[in-house]
């Protein structure tokens, strides 16, 4: 079984970041997560990626810490 | 996991896991602290970097519940992407319309125009919708309280939302 890969996608607003990641979240081979730390719930990016890609994993802003802090 | 302008690169907990790092940067920059945080990087579009700027605000806000018909909403849109509450350089929505669909916008300063896209959602057609709508709004000197107010001033009341519905219900049953 292969591990988890991680990738943080950075960048100024309004550069494409969201935009990246859904091109990548198009062809998921494997269960796939999406968090976005900062904006509470109320993140519109969070909302956007469990509409458009309902196979993808929605990790609340209130749980991010805790997630990140398994894989350090 | 997408990190905002707003977040501290430097930050240990942004640094202390294995991952792969990817900067999303403006053609032609040279050097930025996103490049010098990523192991790739992607040419995104042209958006101005304000690095020597003030750093600009991010507000949001949750409108799950509410419904905009559509001339109204584009009136507000128009009014917030253009200054009148302060100079936005980003914004993004997903509201809720009448006729049961969700749309997402989008505005970015530096790009023309604005995008709409309607997400591939069930129309709501039963009531107020009860799944996340809102707003965020990236920029300078925003009157946050009086965005929000004109937002809530413009919804559709619950009598305009049963008769709408009802005529939608309709349309589509016939």
């Amino acid at each position: 079984m292969s591990s988890p890969s991680l990738i943080v996608v950075a960048g100024p607003s309004g550069s494409g970041k969201t935009t990246w990641i859904s091109q990548f979240l198009r062809q998921p081979t494997t269960p796939t997560y999406y968090v976005c730390p900062g904006l509470g719930n109320a993140s519109v990016d969070s909302a956007i990626i469990n509409y458009r890609f309902p196979s993808v994993q929605v990790i609340p802003d209130t749980e991010a810490q805790t997630v990140l802090s398994r894989l350090s | 996991m997408e990190l905002g302008f707003y977040l501290d690169l430097r930050s240990p907990l942004l640094t202390s896991f294995p991952c792969h790092r990817v900067a999303v940067v403006p053609p032609e920059t040279e050097s930025s602290p996103w490049q010098n945080f990523a192991d790739e990087t992607v040419t995104g579009n042209s958006v101005l970097s304000f690095e020597s700027e003030q750093f600009p605000q991010i507000w949001n806000t949750s409108l799950t519940g509410q419904v905009f018909d559509p001339p109204s909403l584009e009136t507000i849109w128009m009014e917030i992407t253009s200054g009148a509450y302060g100079q936005v350089q980003r914004a993004k929505g997903l509201f809720e319309l009448p006729d049961g669909a969700l749309i997402q916008m989008d505005f970015v300063d530096a790009l023309p125009g604005s995008e709409y896209r309607e997400l591939n959602v069930p129309r709501w057609l039963e009531g107020r919708p009860n799944r996340f709508s809102g707003m965020e709004v990236v920029g300078w000197n925003l009157e946050e309280s009086t965005i929000k107010q004109i937002l809530l001033d413009s919804c559709l009341s619950d009598h305009a939302l049963s008769q709408y519905q009802s005529y939608y219900k309709e349309t589509i049953a016939s």
